[in-house]
């Protein structure tokens, strides 16, 4: 199945670069004077969020901007590992002003963020959490003790300046950059705005339960409000009840930002919401009847967002109403190869998509699966070949593969692993996996065996596979056929 | 040998069920971290987790709850967590 708006992708290799423009040149690079604001149609003293329960106006929030700016280091990149949403804001909005690109890793493992502090070495990091990056500068941000000053005036920049890179898991397991000009970001989150019929007048909160270090969490709980003059929920709550909690502390209209996983925890612990005016989800496919049963439990309107880190959201639907996407304004679908990529105002080159589409109209279309090769769990893509080049990369692991067993409906399923590693056991595999992959890939579990029925060729045939399937009682596969050594 | 009590049984019981793990329940040592190094559990299971420790015992978990950490340091302390707010 298809998964709407995933967080990683990895179905194209290339490598890393310390120039962010490796790939998708931004057509704004040929008009370098155009700038967008950082904030949209704000009053003076609108609330632009509630931080710990108290609301930050924008005289606020841009004296923060301002103090931070001033304490930052004179370097290329940040890496910014603010937990809270409106800490990252200010810390995002603060390197802006420098000209400085915000680094977005696909998780924060200890592997990930050595690769990215060699691979972009002018670069330190912030943090409101104390965490510590061997190796580079860090800077702590406390907005709590942070002095009162004067404002800065609503900061514009430059709409080729790549304001983020969003780092997928490429193939051959490096992480691979997805630069993100400022000026797409900007358009994103007017166009995305357009779908959601609010008068720009009424105060509107957005509360979130996805992280804003990735690129769905980025545009629809920072770049969204933001330029349509809406207010941020500074928290990331989890459990059903956190999630009314937070959305039953907002005086003002409310929209929820989650993913299937959480909807379907809300509406099996069956908790008391206020009325939600929008609930947007994406990460993976939200079925019809959990849809219906979201909508009535938040008396809400769900909108689904489709969209991969290459190039952002590209299309929304009511999954109450339509199986069909519909582009976002100025969008296209066009035919490149075997598959589609999508055109766009702000990447030079039309952009893969990454699942398989059938196109109904030009501004429509609908999924019809991903390549049996890639993979999304709780809307982390990758694909099994960067995984198993990460399996095979362990000392003493002589050979393995991971496979994808049937995958269930509306519950998240694991992958398993088999591997050939003599003398070795299933935990010390996982502790070295643990430090290369994101968790939710971490197999259940490891199967050790003595050899895999690769073929004269070395290639792994789906039957064999299954085979070995049977023997340890899983259900059904989806595998990588080519896999090789 | 399991240190674990019945209680403690009985939630790891539901735990490998949920979650499908594949370790036998009374094989979880009952003061290992549940998550992260130990029976290296992360946040999606924790919803799972959430959700029936509401459906047995009607205790709806918080992450704001100043004691989550403890509570899901262990499966002695989610257990005693239970026991203290469960409602069924």
């Amino acid at each position: 199945m298809a998964l709407p708006h995933s967080e990683a992708n990895s179905h194209v290799e290339a490598p890393p670069s310390q120039g962010p423009h490796s790939r998708h040149e931004v057509l704004a690079d040929s008009i370098p004077m155009r700038r967008s604001p950082f904030l949209g149609p704000y009053h003076r003293d609108s609330t632009v969020a509630w931080y710990h329960g108290r609301t930050i106006s924008i005289q606020t929030l841009l004296s923060h901007v301002k103090a931070i700016r001033n304490q930052l280091p004179s370097k290329r990149y940040v890496v910014n590992m603010c937990q809270d949403r409106y800490a990252f804001l200010v810390g995002f909005a603060a390197a802006l002003c420098h000209n400085q690109t915000t680094l977005l890793p696909p998780n924060q493992s200890p592997d990930i963020l050595q690769h990215l502090t060699s691979n972009y070495s002018d670069c330190y990091y912030l943090t409101d959490e104390q965490d510590q990056v061997a190796g580079i500068e860090g800077i702590s941000l406390d907005l709590d003790t942070m002095p009162d000053q004067d404002p800065m005036e609503n900061p514009q920049f430059p709409d080729s300046h790549i304001a983020a890179i969003a780092f997928t898991s490429g193939t051959t397991g490096e992480p691979r950059p997805n630069p993100k000009p400022w000026g797409s970001m900007v358009q994103i989150a007017q166009k995305t705005g357009e779908r959601l019929s609010l008068s720009i007048n009424d105060p509107v909160t957005i509360v979130a339960t996805v992280p804003h270090q990735h690129m769905y969490g980025l545009e629809t709980s920072i770049m969204l409000p933001l330029q349509q003059g809406w207010s941020i929920h500074s928290g990331r709550p989890f459990f059903p009840e956190d999630i009314a909690s937070a959305l039953h502390d907002q005086p003002s209209q409310r929209i929820l930002v989650s993913t299937p996983i959480h909807l379907r925890a809300c509406v099996l612990e069956q908790s008391r919401f206020p009325d939600v005016v929008y609930t947007l989800s994406a990460t993976a496919p939200l079925s019809q009847p959990l849809a219906k049963q979201v909508e009535e439990l938040l008396h809400t309107t769900i909108v689904e967002i489709y969209g991969f880190a290459e190039a952002g959201t590209i299309a929304t639907r009511r999954p109450t109403h339509e199986d069909s996407w519909t582009l976002l304004p100025d969008l296209a679908v066009v035919s490149r190869g075997d598959g589609y990529a999508i055109s766009t105002p702000y990447f030079s080159d039309p952009v893969p998509i990454p699942d398989t589409i059938q196109t109904t109209n030009p501004q429509q279309f609908t999924l019809a699966g991903r390549p049996s090769h890639l993979i999304n769990i709780g809307g982390h893509r990758a694909s099994l070949d960067a995984l198993n080049v990460q399996l095979l990369s362990i000392d003493g692991v002589v050979d393995g593969v991971f496979v994808m067993p049937e995958e269930k409906e509306e519950s998240v399923t694991r992958l398993v692993a088999f591997v050939v590693a003599p003398g070795k056991t299933a935990e010390s595999i996982l502790a070295a996996l643990r430090t290369k992959i994101s968790p939710v890939f971490l197999p259940r579990p490891i199967y050790l065996v003595e050899t895999l029925p690769r073929n004269d060729t070395g290639k792994l045939r789906k039957e064999d596979v299954g085979k070995l399937l049977v023997t340890n009682k899983i259900p059904a596969i989806s595998l990588n056929t080519s896999t090789t050594r | 040998m399991s240190d674990q009590t019945p209680f403690e049984t009985e939630i790891a019981q539901l735990l490998v069920t949920t979650l499908n793990l594949k370790v036998e329940p009374t094989a979880i040592p009952p003061l290992d971290p549940l998550f992260g190094e130990g029976l290296g559990l992360d946040s999606i299971d924790a919803l799972e987790i959430a959700l029936v420790v509401h459906q047995h015992y009607g205790y709806k978990l918080r992450s704001d709850d100043p004691d989550n950490a403890t509570i899901f340091s262990s499966l002695r302390s989610l257990c005693e967590a239970i026991q203290k707010n469960r409602t069924t």
